[in-house]
């Protein structure tokens, strides 16, 4: 009998869970069509005024998306609401997330047509998106009333940002290769460096940092190191692209062994931590403890991360290594990310609107302070410069870059794959597999022209 | 004889309990890690130099907009209607498959053994593009409803087993006294089949709770994130991260799990013999 009631309560709440969960979905789903629906008359009908009067009152809701860290989300959701107060006829709903799989869910949005109006993009993503559908986000230029492109550097926008003569995005910052020193580390291994640092000079005085001190390096560096120091290296050794635009090397194996051999060097005399070391935090070489601790020296890095350290004074920033008397610097300069606007987009006045307001004006730059990097207008940078509110090294670096920046990357042939296979023989190379850097250099050279050939293939 | 049946015993409660040690590990480290500050997580030592509740505290409040109690409340509106939908329908569906003959029954079996063979990759185009068109994006319906209607071959088939086990005579002795097919069900095979309710339970539970992939794709407002989300939010790539405050929400997060697991463990070793023949 017991037993009888416990059975029948038990089916009485499952089935009351069942009818209330019915209930609470049928309410759900009445509402979000619908919800949808008023949101595509208000567009019509939004539109439909747009033609006769451009103030309209009526409210607008625009969607905005990006990603990034604690700080990024509360000043942007700070200019945003400052946005807001200033138009209350504009509601902006901010989605924001973190980095991981960030790209999947644009990706998937761009094809289901459901993606925001304004997103934030990584500019080597452009590419890609541009091949699939050059019509994904509008040309900013058509709505030179809303937004002034005044504060942008032209070369910088036509570099990064016009695809098919059609400005598709506006950068949000500008990032820029950069060497930050620890003048504390320095100073105790008596290194001096002087306005033009070269790879030679680098390496000779970084010895002495582990000479000083077996426990500590110069260079604090994970497998980044195939970039910032060997591709960098052949970039002004050539003053070429690694790979051309017809899927091609564009260096040869004598030019990469040179390369390689100066990679080598560094591990061989300890001039950077050992890779054992630097591959427990890969990805975030700030985390070792030793990096805050005074005993690392040095990064070759992105400016952005240039506040990653808790150095005080004693963080520098200081010019990029090269090749004396190269021709192409080497220094890379791009977009910390980009900023785009839907093609689908239902009130895209007002989306520009949002985003002169960004760049432009003094409550939106003073909002999102460097949450983006450095600002990429001339103004931008000034008002937060005059308010205290930028890295030092950030901008001194930026400033250091764009005295004579280098050639910038394609980005079309520069695909994960070969990359990838560039790192994976740096590594094995570091590791003592090959019986030298030529050795490595001619393998790099078979593996990614063959590679190349294959993706070239594809691609047709 | 006794001698070495102790011996025995010693060794392997030695190995289980070595065993035991290295796969808790991860575990006790972000307990203890949960109360360090931020520089000092990626020292070696276990235990915090400084014991702090900031990671918590400060955790809890998220990036400013919302807090992590809007998180649990979503992930709790979508995957308790989840599991409730997902135990009821797929144990409905197998007891149809286990017990009756009809028409087509052989082909359905295939279809529905096919769609487990499915790799998911291949749908997440297709199922979003479907439920786009439903205007079902930036809701729960992608994942409930899905539940409604059968909950997944993987459940499905793990109740089909499991009613296979049950004894038919249990259900025919049912039928001799004047028991509807809709009642054997909820009275005879439901009550037997109690350790599968629980796995099915606890699986789904588990899965849907940590899904990240899911969510990502189909919520996009930030007052609709579940934790999956919510705990990835201040991850970004190139900026400091505060480690402590997502390894202390991290440990939240899996509290809800933790005490489901255990409240329902001793259902896994209820077999069908403790319950159905002696009963």
């Amino acid at each position: 009998m017991r037993k009888k009631t416990a059975i029948l309560t038990a089916g009485a709440i499952l089935m009351a869970g069942l009818l209330s969960g019915c209930q609470k979905q049928a309410e759900d789903s009445g509402q979000a069509p619908a919800a949808e629906q008023n949101r595509q008359e208000e567009g019509t009908e939004q539109e439909a005024q747009a033609d006769q009067e451009t103030d309209s009152q009526e409210q607008v809701t625009l969607r905005f998306s990006w990603w990034g860290g604690d700080s990024r989300h509360e000043a942007t959701l700070e200019c945003i609401k400052v946005f807001e107060e200033e138009n209350p006829n504009i509601k902006i709903e901010a989605e924001y997330g973190g980095f991981d799989g960030y790209q999947d869910k644009i990706s998937a949005s761009l094809s289901g047509q459901t993606e925001a109006d304004i997103m934030q993009l990584d500019q080597p993503w452009m590419a890609t998106f541009m091949a699939q559908n050059p019509d994904f986000f509008l040309n900013i230029r058509d709505y030179a009333d809303c937004i002034s492109l005044d504060g942008f550097s032209e070369d910088f926008l036509d570099d990064f940002c016009v695809y098919a003569d059609k400005l598709v995005s506006l950068p949000t910052g500008t990032n820029a290769l950069n060497l930050l020193a620890n003048q504390a580390v320095m100073d105790e291994a008596d290194i001096t460096f002087s306005d033009v640092i070269t790879w030679e000079d680098f390496y000779e005085q970084g010895k002495k940092v582990n000479e000083v001190n077996p426990e500590n390096y110069f260079i604090n560096m994970d497998n980044g190191i195939a970039f910032y120091a060997t591709r960098i290296y052949l970039m002004q050794l050539t003053n070429r692209q690694l790979i051309n635009e017809d899927y091609t090397l564009g260096v040869t194996v004598d030019e990469m062994e040179e390369a390689f051999a100066y990679t080598k060097k560094l591990y061989d005399d300890k001039v950077i931590i050992p890779y054992e070391e630097s591959m427990i935090f890969k990805g975030a070489p700030q985390d070792n403890p030793k990096w805050n601790n005074n005993q690392l020296g040095c990064w070759l890095n992105w400016s952005s991360q240039a506040d990653q350290q808790q150095w005080g004074e004693n963080a520098v920033s200081l010019p990029y290594p090269c090749i004396e008397g190269a021709e192409n610097s080497g220094v890379l300069v791009r977009p910390s990310q980009v900023l785009a606007v839907s093609a689908n987009c239902e009130h895209p006045k007002e989306a520009m609107k949002f985003l002169d307001f960004m760049f432009n004006q003094e409550a939106g730059i003073l909002a999102l302070k460097d949450c983006r990097s450095i600002p990429p207008t001339e103004k931008g940078r000034k008002i937060l410069e005059e308010n205290g509110l930028i890295s030092e090294q950030a901008s001194r670096a930026v400033d250091l870059a764009m005295a004579n920046p280098g050639m910038p990357e394609l980005d079309v042939p520069n695909t994960t794959e070969v990359q990838d296979t560039f790192s994976a023989i740096i590594e094995k190379m570091i590791y003592g597999q090959y019986a030298g850097p030529r050795e490595a250099a001619e393998e790099a050279h078979k593996l990614m022209s063959d590679m190349l050939a294959t993706v070239k293939a594809d691609m047709e | 004889m006794s001698r070495k049946k102790r011996y025995h015993k010693i060794i392997s409660y030695c190995l289980l309990t070595a065993v035991a040690v290295i796969m808790l590990y991860p575990l006790v480290w972000m307990l203890f890690a949960s109360f360090k500050g931020n520089e000092e997580i990626f020292r070696a030592s276990l235990l915090p130099e400084t014991w702090t509740l900031d990671g918590y505290r400060n955790g809890w409040k998220g990036s400013g907009q919302y807090t992590y109690a809007t998180f649990f409340k979503n992930t709790f509106l979508m995957v308790l209607p989840m599991v409730i939908f997902t135990v009821l329908s797929a144990s409905f569906v197998a007891f149809g498959f286990a017990r009756f003959k009809f028409w087509g029954k052989k082909f359905f079996f295939a279809l529905m053994m096919g769609c487990m063979m499915l790799p998911n990759a291949v749908m997440i185009i297709p199922r979003y593009i479907m439920f786009r068109n439903m205007g079902w994006l930036d809701t729960y319906l992608p994942f409930i409803v899905p539940c409604v209607f059968g909950g997944g071959s993987f459940f499905i088939f793990m109740f089909i087993q499991f009613f296979r086990g049950v004894p038919r005579e249990l259900d025919e002795s049912a039928y001799v006294d004047g028991c509807s097919s809709i009642m054997v069900y909820f009275r005879i095979v439901m009550p037997l089949a109690k350790p599968a309710v629980f796995s099915a339970m606890i699986f789904q539970f588990m899965w849907s709770w940590n899904d990240f992939f899911g969510p990502l794709l189909y919520i996009n407002n930030v007052s609709k994130y579940p934790l999956a989300l919510g705990l990835r939010m201040s991850m970004d790539v190139n900026m400091s991260i505060s480690w402590n405050n997502i390894i202390a929400m991290a440990l939240v997060s899996i509290i809800p799990l933790v005490v489901l697991f255990f409240c329902a463990q001793k259902y896994f070793v209820e077999g069908v013999a403790a319950t159905g023949i002696k009963g």
